[in-house]
């Protein structure tokens, strides 16, 4: 086999590794505006268009195919969905109620409104195209004022953020993106803070940083908790899934499961919060 | 020269393409295929390893640019891939499909193994047993299973055209 003791063949893999390096690093240490970035940003502003096409031409298969195969299911779910509804337009009465009382003793006491978000309703046009990331795009980009950073939801439940903006279409890193993703969350009953990542072995998200002595357990709501100023705190994220403690760790290893299918999302919802303060890497 | 770089480019943009907009929506029990790592190989297995690991790292290049979170790790697999295709050239005749299916299921889990190899050092848990039994082997499975499709469909743009066969054939045994 000549090829083996071929040296151009050699030095030709030593000069693409290198150059991979000398982009790894840049892409890195660069700021936003960077080449490679720019160039991220013409590859996404490039493939957009098509995966939009392709989308809407194969959601309807998907859907119709989804039907058949689930149809059983959603003749339950249906069902089960219908006694929910009636019992939960009992409840929005008495939280309509609760409101207008709670709206009162605000003004009687001088409190001000809670802010309320405003966003847009985006469409997923681009899904994940490889094993290792869990990112998508969606149809919304800079010309309906989507930016960087903005938090994403689904049915009230915190999916992911904008992490890259073009004039017709955006880039969202999902929660369980496990080198991207990371968000400053609380633990509702407890008050406690910790970051949710995704992790390789689980679709289920990670809660990192809570110390060994704290008491959380399964079933515990987590929301945002606004520190870093990135996303608005109290947006739900999921539950607590699963608490272990190993002897040799200062943390708990904790499990979140979220209330949407990551892998399934069709439609998306950006909320138009200003971060207050972003970390950055853009060099003055 | 020129010619046949804008050709090589020309199908792995396809194929990045093709990755970008349908791969997403062809995913079996969540394991996606890889289709510029395919087109990399096949050209390794006919044109050498220097044309097998430019196509990878083209490719790469295309497809870490629009996943986004790390610009590099997939440009290194893919052009080590090719690279190593290449160096099989004389074994492997895309003739029969059957070789060419198995070498891309060992070079799919190489490139992933390169990728995992990345991640560790980035302080990720590796959970190895999980992630073969997971993600390695069905993409590896699936790679291998697609190949005589991608072959099919791009090998007709993949042969370079050539001006003198006979000089070309007496140049390559000099």
């Amino acid at each position: 086999m000549p090829e083996f003791f071929n040296k151009r063949n050699y030095l030709i893999l030593l000069g693409l590794i290198f150059i991979s390096m000398i982009i790894l690093t840049v892409h890195s240490r660069e700021g936003e505006n960077g080449v490679v970035h720019r160039a991220q940003r013409l590859v996404l502003a490039a493939t957009s268009p098509l995966q939009a096409a392709v989308t809407t031409v194969l959601q309807p298969v998907k859907d119709g195919w989804d039907y058949l195969v689930h149809f059983g299911d959603i003749k339950r779910e249906n069902r089960e969905l219908r006694g929910e509804l009636i019992e939960l337009r009992g409840k929005l009465t008495s939280l309509q109620n609760l409101k207008s009382e709670n709206d009162r003793l605000r003004k009687l006491v001088g409190f001000m409104e809670k802010e309320d978000y405003k966003g847009v309703p985006a469409r997923v046009i681009g899904f994940p195209t490889s094993n290792w990331s869990s990112s998508i795009v969606v149809s919304r980009g800079s010309r309906d004022g989507v930016k960087r950073n903005m938090p994403v939801v689904v049915g009230g439940g915190l999916v992911g953020q904008v992490v890259d903006v073009w004039y017709r279409a955006a880039k969202v890193v999902l929660l369980n993106d496990v080198v991207q993703s990371g968000v400053s969350v609380q633990v509702k009953r407890t008050g406690e803070v910790g970051v949710i990542k995704g992790q390789l072995k689980s679709k289920l998200l990670s809660l990192e940083y809570i110390s060994r002595d704290s008491t959380v357990r399964e079933g515990d709501t987590i929301i945002t908790s606004g520190l870093g100023g990135v996303f608005p705190r109290g947006i739900y994220v999921g539950r607590v899934k699963k608490v272990q403690q190993s002897p040799y760790s200062l943390h708990k290893t904790i499990e979140i499961a979220t209330p949407v299918d990551l892998a399934n999302l069709e439609e998306v919802f950006i909320i138009k919060y200003q971060p207050a303060f972003v970390f950055s890497k853009e060099r003055n | 020269m020129w010619p046949r770089v804008a050709q090589t480019f020309l199908v792995v943009l396809g194929a990045f393409m093709f990755q970008a907009a349908i791969v997403p929506h062809i995913s079996i029990m969540g394991a996606k295929p890889d289709v510029v790592l395919i087109v990399a190989a096949l050209y390794g297995f006919m044109y050498g390893p220097s044309v097998g690991s430019i196509a990878g790292f083209t490719g790469g290049l295309l497809s870490n640019l629009l996943i986004g979170s790390h610009v590099g790790p997939g440009l290194l697999s893919k052009s080590i891939v090719g690279f190593f295709a290449g160096l099989v050239q004389r074994t492997i005749f895309v003739e029969n499909i059957v070789l060419p299916m198995l070498a891309i299921f060992i070079a799919t889990g190489l490139n992933e193994f390169i990728y995992i190899g990345f991640m560790f050092l980035m302080g990720e848990a590796i959970p190895l047993k999980l992630l073969v039994i997971k993600v390695i082997l069905p993409s590896a499975l699936y790679n291998a299973l697609l190949t005589p499709f991608v072959y099919s469909v791009t090998h007709r743009f993949m042969v370079f055209k050539q001006e003198t066969p006979s000089v070309r054939v007496a140049g390559k045994y000099d």
